[in-house]
């Protein structure tokens, strides 16, 4: 073999190696994310979303070697360092991957968040919220609420809480949610009743009139440090 | 003996010219930059240490001039396989692949007499300092150097030895933002942007000379290389950038080792302070540009406390800059308002003091 088809053939290796590696690493948008997982870390804490990537050796036989990965980072300004985490589906939250595990590169003008990963997965870069402080929903005993979703497209945030309440309080890690932020709810009424409401914003349920809330839907309260979900059930 | 002396006789003409020629190519090529290349034995391509030498010496082929190839005549004459015309081909494609231009009356069959190897390439590197066309809002190429060069502003900047070349204006970079990585704005004397087709570093650095719109900048001038990420500017270097008259004209001088959008410019006053502007309490802002008419105050807001506080820089705007928000209202639709500045400053009222 002379020296040309000898650099054809490394590129064509090359470019093999590059299609395994297109399979074994897929990204992840927002959408997925907001619709199947959340953006809330082991400690409780809302983050906002970067990144994610999900590693699958399909299969492949996985070796020891660990994969380097670089992910262009996007055009905005951020504030504050971005992490890398991992998701961990028996707690249904995302849990840091070292101290240092993500760094930042140029290529030229384009700037890569760089790292290592060792094991399959669904990684992620998020950025801790600028507002740490949390909120309390208080779900009244009359109803029971069955599903709780907040999440803002543009904050890249997403909150799910898919556990059964009835008279109690939910504690939502964020203080002034953006007024945009949409909310996906199901509860059941004193009858047993399936209520619902599909992606209503924040904004909107402030400004819900009294027909509305006859209906059996919420309100939400910004003028106190607490969140109040009350249940307006038509009275007989 | 006879014999040997006769054919000496017979020969001496011929050895007496090639060595004439030699001696003139090695006195007409003196002075010039000189590579030598071998061939792999029986093979058609380059060996790997001529290759090296080859890719060392790019970057100055790119910009070089008087480039003249001499070569050993066997060497392409070689009939056994095809392999002389087989070089001959290799070599060319190589040349040719590179971008390098060169005419065939630079072609020698002989090599001169200082020189060794197979094939000598002999070039000009491009001095430093060269001569400067004007060009204006206009994308210009340059054949020798290989770099695309793209006018931003409507402002007139000079380039080292460009040539125009059949290419629309394209404005890729428009000035969309005038502040620093530190919040500061910039008075933007030009902008312009230079990309190496293939590389990204520079072995030598190119010098770009922009003509002063606004005659002698009194205020001091730094470069600046923009950030994409951020979308602002970053001090580039930490020389000020030099004025020289000619004529009547004076033209800022800068120079470059790699790609990127570059301006010229002086830093205005450093904003101390920022002011929390609420434009509703019913949608959620994604995004709040300061548009300025003059192209100074131009630049991306921080928008913060869960997108609903937008922070604008304490200085003295003039009374037409105005900002531009992107806001999702709270039926869920992505809208655009466009007020003055002074407005934004005039809503804000003591009840939304819990932001502060």
């Amino acid at each position: 073999m002379n020296k040309k088809s000898f650099v054809v053939a490394l590129f064509v290796v090359g470019f093999l190696m590059q299609v395994n590696a297109q399979n074994i690493i897929q990204t992840v948008n927002f959408t997925e994310i907001a619709e199947k997982y959340n953006t809330l870390s082991m400690e409780g804490e809302a983050m906002k979303w970067i990144q994610t990537i999900r590693v699958d050796y399909g299969e492949m036989k996985q070796t020891n070697t660990p994969i380097d990965v670089m992910t262009p980072i996007p055009n905005q300004i951020y504030f504050g360092q971005p992490k890398l985490y991992v998701w961990d589906p028996m707690f249904k939250a995302w849990e840091k991957v070292g101290s240092n595990a993500l760094k930042q590169e140029a290529l030229g003008l384009q700037f890569f968040y760089r790292f290592s990963i060792s094991k399959p997965g669904l990684y992620g870069i998020f950025n801790a919220l600028e507002d740490t402080k949390a909120s309390l929903i208080e779900v009244p005993s009359t109803i029971q609420l069955q599903q709780l979703k907040l999440v803002s497209e543009d904050l890249k945030v997403a909150l799910n809480f898919d556990h059964s309440v009835k008279g109690g309080k939910i504690k939502v890690p964020i203080a002034f949610p953006p007024a945009a932020m949409q909310i996906t709810a199901t509860w059941l009424d004193k009858k047993g009743k399936v209520c619902q409401v599909n992606n209503v914003t924040l904004a909107q349920m402030d400004a819900l009139n009294q027909s509305d809330l006859d209906q059996g839907k919420w309100t939400l309260d910004f003028d106190t440090k607490q969140l109040l979900a009350v249940s307006q059930t038509p009275k007989k | 003996m006879r014999k040997l002396c006769l054919a000496l006789l017979c020969l001496a003409p011929a050895l007496s010219w090639t060595q004439n020629e030699a001696y003139v190519l090695a006195k007409q090529l003196a002075g010039l930059s000189s590579l030598t290349l071998n061939f792999e034995h029986n093979e058609a391509n380059l060996d790997e240490s001529s290759l090296y030498s080859f890719y060392g010496a790019v970057n100055d082929l790119y910009g070089a001039t008087e480039i003249q190839i001499c070569y050993d005549e066997k060497t392409f004459e070689e009939r056994r396989n095809d392999l002389g015309a087989r070089r001959k081909q290799w070599l060319m494609d190589l040349i040719r692949q590179e971008q390098i231009e060169l005419l065939s009356e630079n072609m020698h069959p002989s090599l001169p007499s200082n020189a060794t190897g197979q094939v000598a390439l002999f070039y000009r590197p491009r001095p430093d300092n060269q001569r400067v066309v004007i060009i204006r809002d206009t994308t210009y190429f340059s054949e020798e150097v290989g770099w695309e060069f793209t006018h931003a502003q409507d402002m007139m900047t000079e380039v080292a030895n460009m040539t125009k070349a059949e290419v629309p204006v394209d404005i890729d970079h428009p000035l969309s933002s005038s502040q620093t990585m530190t919040g500061g704005f910039l008075q933007v004397q030009s902008v312009f942007s230079v990309h190496h087709p293939d590389r990204f570093f520079w072995s030598k650095p190119v010098q770009i000379k922009s003509l002063s719109a606004n005659g002698k900048v009194k205020a001091p001038l730094n470069l600046y290389l923009f950030n994409p990420v951020s979308n602002r500017w970053m001090k580039f270097g930490n020389g000020m950038v030099s004025q020289k008259k000619k004529g009547d004209h004076y033209f800022f001088n800068v120079r470059l080792i790699h790609s990127g959008t570059y301006a010229i410019a002086s830093e205005l006053s450093f904003p101390k302070d920022y002011e929390a502007c609420v434009y509703s309490n019913d949608c959620s802002v994604i995004q709040a540009d300061l548009k300025d008419p003059r192209m100074v105050y131009n630049g991306q807001c921080i928008v913060q406390d869960n997108l609903r506080v937008i922070w604008i820089p304490k200085v003295k705007y003039p009374n037409d800059t105005y900002i531009e928000i992107q806001y999702r209202d709270k039926f869920g639709q992505v809208t655009k308002d466009e007020m003055s500045v002074a407005y934004l400053l005039k809503l804000q009222s003591p009840s939304l003091s819990f932001f502060n």
